[in-house]
C-alpha cells in the first residue's frame, strides 16, 4: 500500500463517508435509546404503580422504577449499538444508494484507483443527508399508550396522595426532633415515648425545668407528646382493642384518671416533683394504649372494628389533657405545636362509655 | 504503471460507449430481446462463453454473428453435426511441402481460433467433439499432437442449442455446461416485433453493420471490468444464493429442497460477480450492489442447477427455481 498525503482527495472523501457514517451511528443509537425509554420508562412506571396499589411498595416505587427503566434502555441501546459496517448498510437500504457507502467503507483501508472513485461517488451521495430525516424519531402506538398509561398511574398516584391526611405530623415530628437525630420512624418514636417514663419520674416538670433540660431531653419530650400521633396513624386509624388496653387503664381506671388528670393540675400549679412523673406516667399509659393500636401483628381488631369503651375515651382524653399541659408548659418545641395542635384538632372527640363517671 | 481515477473514469465512459453501440448495431438486425442482447454483451466483455437456447429460425445465428461484426472481429462458425470431428473444430497437422521442397507436418488451426465462435447446435455433435470444446473453453487454448496452440484473446464461444428437437442429439454433459458463463434462452418475438422483423427483412434494403473498436478495446473493457470492487452486501448475497442452491443447505428454500438434486458450482458464483462488476459500470458506479448480482443470477445458474426427478416429472423449469432462490434470499431489489 502506498502513503498517501492525509489532505488527498480520496481521503478527503472516504473521511466524508466515515463522518456520515458516525452521525449516523450516533443518530441510531439516539432514536434507539429514545424508543426504548418510550416503552420501559412508562412500563415501569406503570408496573410501580401497579406495586403501590397494591400495597406491596412504597409510593417512590414508580419513579424509581421508571429511571430505572430509562437507565437500562440507555444502556441496553448502547451496547447494541451496530458497528459502522452495519450502519453503512442500514443507510445505504435507507436512502437507496445500491451498497454506495457499505462499499465505500470497506474500501476505506484500500488504496487504488477504485477505492477513491468509490469513496468519492459515496460522499457525494452522501453530503445532502439529513440524519434527522434518515432516522426519525417516530413513536409508535405501543409507546404512546404506554407513556399514557405511566402519566395517568403518575397523575393518580399524586392525587391520591395529595388527598391523604396522613402522618405529616408525626414523621415530620420524628424527622425534625429538636436532639438533631435522624429522621426516625413512628415506631421509633412509640419507643420513645415508653422509655420516657423512668425519665420523667426524677425530674422536674415544670416549664422553668423544661427550660433548663438539654436538647436530648427536649427531644423526648417532644416524643412524649408526639407519640400519640404517631401511633394511630390519622383520624382514621383503628382505636386499640380493649384486648390490647393497658392494665394501667383498664385495670384500675381511677389510678389511670387520676394519673392522667393530675399532670394538668400539677402543670397548672407549677408543682414539682411527683405531678411530672405523673403526667409522664399517664401519659405513658395513654401512648402505650395508642402504641398498641398501631402495632401491626399484635393481635388488635381491625380497623373496621370501632370500639368506644370509656377506657379508650379516658386514655384519648389524658393524652389530649397532657398534651395540652405539655403546650401549656413550652415543653413543646415552636416549629412542633402547630401540628400537635392540628392533630388534636383531627382527632374524633372520644365518647365516654355510659357507666363512666367523671 | 499505475491507473488514476481519471483513467478509470475515462475507460468506464469508453465501455459504456462501446456496449451502448454494440446494443444499437445487434439491434439493428436482431429485433426486440433487448434483455437477451445486454447479457449476451455483459458474457461477451467478461470473457464468458454462453450457451444459447431457443427454437430454430429465432436469430440466434444473426445476433452471434452480429456482435463479432460490429466489434471488428475474427467470427467462425461451426455446424455441429453427429460426424463432426474434433479435428475439425481445434485443427489439425497436416503433411504439407516447404519452399525447399522438403514435406513436414505443419498446424492447421480450426476455426475454434476466432475471437467469436459460434457453435451452432452443440448438442448434435458427438461427446468426443464436445469434449474437444472443453478445453478451449476453460484454458483458452488446444493441444493438437502434443503441441499447446493459444488462442487469442479476446476469446469467446457461443453455443446453440434447439430445446424442442432432442432426437439424435446428445446432452452436453454437467461438467461441459458449467463451462458456459451463461446460459440465454431466445424468446419467440411479439407480434410487435415479428411485424419489425418481416419489415426489416422482406425488402431489398440490406443492413450494414458499423465495425468499430477491435480486439483491443474488447481487452481494455475486460480489465476495467475486472477492477471493480465488490461491496460486503453484494458478496453476501451470492454467497447466499450460491448456498441456496443446494437442496442440503439451510438456506435453502422449499422449492429446493423439493424440486433440486445439485447445485450450483463455484464458477456460477464467479460470474455472477463479474457480471455484477459488468453492470455497475454500465449503471456508472465502481462497485458491485446486491441488486446486481441478483439481476444476474438467472442466467448465470440456469444451466447450473440439476433438477431431481420430482422437477423433472413436474416440470419444474429451473428459471422458476432460480426465481425462488433469488425471491429467498432477499429479491431482486
Amino acid at each position: 500500500m502506498s502513503a498517501r498525503s492525509p489532505e488527498s482527495p480520496r481521503d478527503a472523501a472516504a473521511g466524508d463517508v466515515l463522518r456520515v457514517v458516525g452521525a449516523a451511528r450516533r443518530r441510531l443509537r439516539t432514536v434507539a435509546t429514545l424508543r426504548l425509554i418510550a416503552i420501559a420508562a412508562p412500563a415501569g412506571i406503570a408496573a410501580g404503580a401497579a406495586l403501590v396499589i397494591a400495597g406491596w411498595a412504597p409510593a417512590e416505587t414508580p419513579r424509581a422504577l421508571g429511571v430505572l427503566g430509562a437507565i437500562a434502555s440507555a444502556a441496553w441501546a448502547a451496547a447494541r449499538t451496530p458497528p459502522l459496517a452495519a450502519v453503512a448498510r442500514i443507510l445505504d437500504t435507507r436512502l437507496g444508494l445500491r451498497d454506495r457507502v457499505a462499499a465505500a467503507m470497506q474500501l476505506q483501508a484500500t488504496d487504488g484507483p477504485i477505492a477513491a472513485l468509490v469513496a468519492r461517488d459515496a460522499a457525494a451521495r452522501l453530503a445532502s443527508v439529513r440524519m434527522t430525516a434518515v432516522f426519525p424519531l417516530a413513536m409508535g402506538r405501543w409507546p404512546a399508550v404506554a407513556i399514557a398509561l405511566a402519566i395517568a398511574s403518575m397523575a393518580w398516584l399524586t392525587s391520591s396522595r395529595a388527598g391523604a391526611p396522613a402522618m405529616a405530623p408525626a414523621s415530620s415530628a420524628s424527622s425534625t426532633s429538636a436532639d438533631g437525630a435522624s429522621p426516625r420512624s413512628t415506631r421509633d418514636a412509640r419507643g420513645a415515648a415508653t422509655s420516657a417514663e423512668p425519665r420523667a419520674s426524677g425530674r422536674p416538670a415544670t416549664p422553668r425545668a423544661a427550660e433548663s433540660r438539654t436538647p436530648d431531653d427536649r427531644g423526648n419530650a417532644t416524643r412524649e407528646a408526639f407519640a400519640p400521633a404517631a401511633t394511630p396513624r390519622g383520624p382514621q386509624a383503628a382505636p386499640p382493642s380493649v384486648a390490647s388496653q393497658p392494665s394501667t387503664v383498664v385495670n384500675s381506671a381511677g389510678t389511670g384518671r387520676q394519673a392522667a388528670v393530675a399532670p394538668a393540675a400539677a402543670a397548672g400549679s407549677g408543682r414539682t416533683g411527683r405531678g411530672g412523673a405523673g403526667a409522664a406516667t399517664a401519659a405513658s399509659g395513654g401512648l402505650t394504649a395508642g402504641a398498641g393500636g398501631a402495632a401491626p401483628g399484635n393481635g388488635l381488631a381491625s380497623p373496621g372494628s370501632r370500639l368506644e369503651a370509656p377506657a379508650v375515651a379516658l386514655s384519648s382524653r389524658a393524652a389530649r389533657a397532657n398534651a395540652e399541659a405539655a403546650l401549656a408548659r413550652d415543653v413543646i418545641p415552636p416549629d412542633y405545636r402547630d401540628h400537635v395542635r392540628a392533630y388534636f384538632r383531627a382527632l374524633p372527640t372520644p365518647r365516654t362509655g355510659a357507666g363512666e363517671t367523671r | 504503471m499505475m491507473q488514476t481515477p481519471a483513467d478509470i473514469e475515462a475507460q468506464a465512459a469508453i465501455f459504456r460507449e462501446v456496449f451502448e453501440h454494440l446494443r444499437d448495431e445487434i439491434g439493428r438486425v436482431f429485433v426486440g430481446q433487448r434483455s437477451l442482447v445486454d447479457h449476451l454483451l455483459l458474457c461477451f466483455f467478461c470473457q464468458g462463453h454462453a450457451l444459447i437456447e431457443g427454437a430454430p429460425g429465432l436469430g440466434k445465428t444473426v445476433l452471434v454473428r452480429t456482435l463479432g461484426e460490429a466489434l471488428n472481429l475474427s467470427f467462425s462458425r461451426i455446424q455441429c453435426t453427429p460426424d463432426l470431428m474434433p479435428a475439425d473444430v481445434t485443427g489439425t497437422n497436416l503433411l504439407a511441402e516447404t519452399p525447399q521442397g522438403l514435406r513436414e507436418f505443419s498446424f492447421r488451426r480450426g476455426p475454434i481460433f476466432a475471437n467469436v465462435v459460434l457453435a451452432d447446435e452443440i448438442n448434435r455433435a458427438t461427446p468426443r467433439t464436445q469434449a474437444a470444446f472443453l478445453e478451449a473453453l476453460q484454458e483458452r487454448h488446444v493441444t493438437v499432437f502434443g503441441v499447446t496452440h493459444l488462442i487469442e484473446e479476446p476469446f469467446a464461444v457461443f453455443a446453440t442449442q434447439n430445446p424442442i428437437e432432442m432426437e439424435g442429439t446428445y446432452p452436453l454433459p454437467e461438467a461441459q455446461l458449467d463451462r458456459f458463463f451463461f446460459k440465454l434462452t431466445v424468446q419467440t418475438p411479439s407480434v410487435a416485433d415479428l411485424a419489425e422483423i418481416l419489415a426489416r427483412t422482406t425488402g431489398t434494403g440490406a443492413v450494414r453493420i458499423a465495425a468499430r473498436h477491435g480486439a483491443a478495446t474488447v481487452r481494455a473493457m475486460t480489465d476495467v471490468i475486472k477492477q471493480v470492487a465488490v461491496s460486503p452486501p453484494a458478496l453476501d448475497r451470492v454467497l447466499r444464493i450460491i448456498s441456496a442452491t443446494h437442496p442440503g443447505a439451510e438456506e435453502a428454500p422449499p422449492i429446493v429442497r423439493k424440486y433440486v438434486q445439485y447445485g450450483a458450482s463455484p464458477r456460477a458464483a464467479q460470474a455472477m460477480i463479474l457480471a455484477g462488476k459488468a453492470m455497475a459500470l454500465l449503471d456508472g458506479r465502481y462497485h458491485v450492489a446486491a441488486e446486481d448480482v441478483a439481476q444476474v443470477a438467472l442466467p448465470a445458474l440456469n444451466h447450473r442447477i440439476i433438477r431431481n426427478f420430482h422437477g423433472e416429472m413436474e416440470q419444474v423449469s429451473t428459471g422458476a427455481i432460480v426465481e425462488g432462490i433469488v425471491a429467498a434470499t432477499g429479491g431482486n431489489g
